[in-house]
């Protein structure tokens, strides 16, 4: 992985620098001169297909910021690569203020997954806040036999390799979220990648696979259908909306509390003046009555925390799935 | 009868003029969009989400969100008949849909028949939309579950036919069509590998992590090829530029097209039920089930006027089909749809089995705006038929930069990256020494979009049957799949044995 590394940064680096030196210039000095930002568009990375939960609440952010800063604020959906063609394309943006990535989960796990990461997640990218966070919740076939997730998982430890579960695919919240979940309760069960959440869902759906870690924000009209029986909310408090689905602990799985999340970052070398005006920019809009229904309407909770907190989660979520992904042996690549 | 009652409500949504007005801006958005290569139907929709919010920012909310979903999906289907104009003037596929559309669509209007294409084409549309709709009204909850039957061994069964149905593709040889088939296959393995992760043939390049990008390939094959061969055989030079003969379709090309444009349309309608299966392999399968049926099979690749409709047919009724695991069940059926339902969630709508219970006023409205939206864009476009095919009259001096600089635009303004600029280049210049070598290239770009969901459909149903591959032949719908599909190879060969003629014969 080291190696490797090595053998990208000068790329990396070269290129952040011509970039640096076309534009941050141009840009920094508009900043400096009128102290005013944003004075342009502003371009929302967002390292995932359009249509998604994710993408809805970068829209919803987007659209709030649009209205009160009057500069249009971009959604630019840029997906590949479990995240990583997207996240690089901010980490290597003029560090201007003008280029921001709308991440969520797969930014901590992807280093842990992949050996030529072309960025370093935690040196090139300046956390701004935690945007939302909402529950995973386990999910099955409404025609499963399993009539509780501790039911299942006594299952899966009995016979390792019987269960399949869905993913959107390789280095998904869901995939790693359920090989933690597996590594947590000793039992093996075995990983079906889909293309994108909403084919898992379809193939839950179906019966394809026995079980769906997913976040509730994807799951409202699929629950709809009664198809889907939910299971187990990974969260401490069980949900207003769905007051019959236990909480893990109550199933009598312990320590897995599993919160999707996304936030914004920046490139790193955004100066910190700067830095601090995004947040204070996006924290505002994130109180917004209509940005918190919208949230809420997803199963997410606005979030707004200090770069300082979102940045201490960040670390400690990259450790977390380091440790996952070498304790479940997938294969990095 | 339910369905009409409350289908003439979603009608009178959708005919005030307010929402007639939304539904024009967005099929000529839409038209636009489809024009520019590169720029799909994915990103137009994401791209005119904030559009819609601020313009019906003062409306109630109900309301605003059926006057954004009808803006939203009138650049769906603009899009779609869009793509086919440029693949049919300058052999520039605009989607990745509109491939077929111009291997006889470009010979249409070499032999001057552009305006006669342009317009079979919104005719194929409409039609093809009108049946998706009532397709739509009447069977969307029984067919929603059939598109939960289709798993991955179906799916996998369906690729294969779709490879052997390139088969007829074949231009004078059945092994060169082979050979191209073979390519495009090995070029879709590049990228990272969806079920496994590891990259493959990235040869260390983040650029091709994500694979090889189909539309740069096919923009660059078609158009790109098809320039340089202008520019090196100096056709130009020659002078005269083609000209536009009649611009309406005659009662002949409309009664040899019915036919095409009805199988194209049920074709495309119950393919875009199933997930995953995309436009693009509809409009694919359309052209060649239609080689196949139709009497004028033979002229297929020389400018038959079925070969237009049949594919532009499909791929408007696969939009319509792709709409009922949204509305039913709460899945997108495909990337487009994906946005549509991100744009509802917006308007705190979401889509899925109480959409026609708790917002019948959205859904209905929606499902109208689909037939006002193909109404709009046969009257938006009959018209400028007159218009666009006097791009065809162009001075190829002036036409070549031109289509160069839409070439080059469109692949940049997506991808922004150097290297897929010159990845278009150079599979132009491929393109053009494979042309020369009579070497297709419709199989290559075609292999390309199969190859990933043959191999990923495989390895997941693999994974799901814990490596049991009998489990392909026991499923019923990969059983009906897979003895077409030799039926498909296997009848032609065994009628030369015969010594009978066979439409795909080899040269």
């Amino acid at each position: 992985m080291k190696g490797i590394k090595v053998f990208k940064q000068p790329q990396t680096t070269r290129r952040a620098a011509l970039a640096f030196a076309l534009l941050a210039t141009a840009g920094s000095m508009a900043f400096a001169q009128t102290g005013a930002y944003p004075t342009k568009p502003v371009r929302l990375v967002v390292p995932f297909a359009a249509g998604g939960p994710n993408d809805v609440m970068a829209r919803v952010l987007a659209q709030r910021l649009t209205a009160e800063t009057g500069q249009s604020y971009v959604v630019e959906n840029k997906a590949g690569a479990g995240g990583v063609i997207g996240t690089d394309a901010v980490a290597k943006a003029a560090p201007d203020g003008y280029t921001l990535g709308f991440i969520s989960g797969p930014f901590t796990m992807a280093p842990a997954l992949q050996a030529k990461m072309p960025y370093n997640t935690a040196k090139d990218l300046a956390a701004i806040t935690k945007v939302a966070e909402s529950p995973m919740l386990m999910m099955v076939p409404s025609t499963s036999p399993f009539k509780s997730a501790r039911e299942l998982m006594d299952f899966a430890r009995q016979n390792p390799g019987r269960l399949t579960y869905g993913s959107g695919g390789v280095g998904s919240t869901p995939h790693l979220t359920t090989e933690l979940l597996g590594t947590l309760t000793g039992a093996k069960l075995l990983h079906v990648p889909y293309k994108g959440g909403g084919d898992s869902i379809k193939a839950l759906m179906a019966g394809e696979i026995d079980l769906l870690i997913d976040s509730i924000t994807s799951t409202a009209g699929p629950l709809a259908s009664g198809r889907i029986t939910p299971m187990a909310i990974g969260q401490s408090k069980r949900i207003s909306k769905m007051p019959d689905v236990l909480t893990f602990e109550e199933s009598g799985i312990q320590k897995f509390s599993m919160t999707h999340w996304v936030g914004v970052v920046a490139p790193a070398k955004v100066p910190p003046e700067l830095l601090k005006t995004i947040h204070a920019l996006v924290t505002k809009a994130l109180k917004a009555p209509e940005v918190v229904q919208k949230f809420q309407e997803l199963g997410a909770t606005p979030v707004g925390d200090s770069s300082a907190e979102f940045k201490k989660f960040i670390n400690d979520d990259l450790k977390k799935w380091q440790q996952t992904v070498k304790a479940a042996n997938i294969e990095t690549q | 009868v339910e369905a009409l009652q409350y289908l003439s409500q979603g009608l009178s949504v959708a005919l005030q003029p307010i929402n007639l007005l939304f539904a024009f801006i967005g099929c000529l958005m839409g038209t636009l969009v489809g024009v520019l290569p590169g720029i799909g139907p994915i990103s137009g929709v994401a791209l005119l989400i904030p559009v819609t919010a601020s313009m019906t920012s003062g409306m109630p909310a109900a309301e605003a969100a059926t006057s954004s979903i009808i803006l939203l999906a009138g650049v769906y289907y603009g899009a779609m008949y869009g793509g086919s104009t440029t693949a049919i003037l300058i052999n520039t596929p605009g989607e990745n849909s509109s491939v077929c559309t111009t291997l006889d669509g470009y010979q249409m209007a070499r032999n001057g028949r552009a305006g006669v294409a342009l317009a079979i084409c919104a005719i194929a549309s409409f039609v093809a939309g009108l049946i998706a709709c009532v397709g739509l009204i009447f069977l969307a909850l029984p067919l929603a579950e059939l598109a939960l039957k289709f798993g991955p061994a179906a799916q996998f069964s369906l690729m294969i036919l779709g490879l052997c149905a390139l088969s007829s593709l074949a231009a004078k040889s059945q092994l060169k069509a082979f050979l191209m088939t073979l390519c495009g296959l090995i070029l879709s393995t590049v990228g990272v590998d969806p079920i496994s992760g590891v990259a493959r043939m990235t040869f260390g390049y983040a650029e091709m992590y994500s694979g090889i990008e189909f539309l740069t390939l096919a923009v660059g094959m078609f158009a790109l090829g098809e320039v340089f061969k202008t520019i090196v055989t100096r056709e130009y030079a020659s002078g005269k530029p083609v000209q536009v003969g009649s611009l309406l379709p005659s009662a002949q090309d409309l009664k040899d097209s019915t036919p095409a444009i009805l199988r194209g349309s049920l074709l495309g309608f119950f393919q875009g039920l199933i997930p995953g299966c995309g436009a693009t392999l509809c409009s694919f399968m359309a052209y060649t089930v239609e080689k196949k049926l139709s009497k004028n099979g033979k002229n297929f690749g020389k400018g038959a006027i079925e070969g237009v409709a049949a594919p532009e047919a499909a791929n408007n009724a696969a939009a319509g089909g792709a709409m009922i695991p949204l509305l039913t069940l709460g899945i997108p059926g495909t990337g487009t749809t994906a946005v549509l339902m991100g744009a509802l969630i917006m308007f705190n709508i979401t889509p899925g089995p109480l959409l026609f219970q708790d917002h019948p006023q959205v859904a209905w409205g929606l499902i109208a705006s689909m037939l006002v939206g193909n109404v709009m864009l046969l009257v938006l476009n009959l018209p400028m038929v007159k218009v666009f095919a006097k791009v065809i009259e162009t001075p190829p001096t002036y036409l070549i930069p031109g289509i160069l600089a839409i070439s080059v635009f469109g692949v940049y303004a997506v991808q922004v990256s150097v290297f897929n600029l010159l990845l278009m280049v150079g599979s132009g210049v491929a393109a053009y020494f494979l042309a020369k070598n009579d070497y297709p290239i419709a199989p290559l770009v075609l292999a390309l979009i199969l190859g990933p969901m043959i191999e990923n459909n495989l390895r997941r149903g693999m994974n799901l049957y814990n490596g049991d591959w009998v489990s392909f032949l026991s499923d019923p719908a990969s059983m009906v799949f897979l003895t077409i599909a030799v039926l498909w190879v296997g009848v032609p060969q065994v009628m030369k044995l015969r010594g009978k003629t066979v439409l795909v014969e080899d040269a």
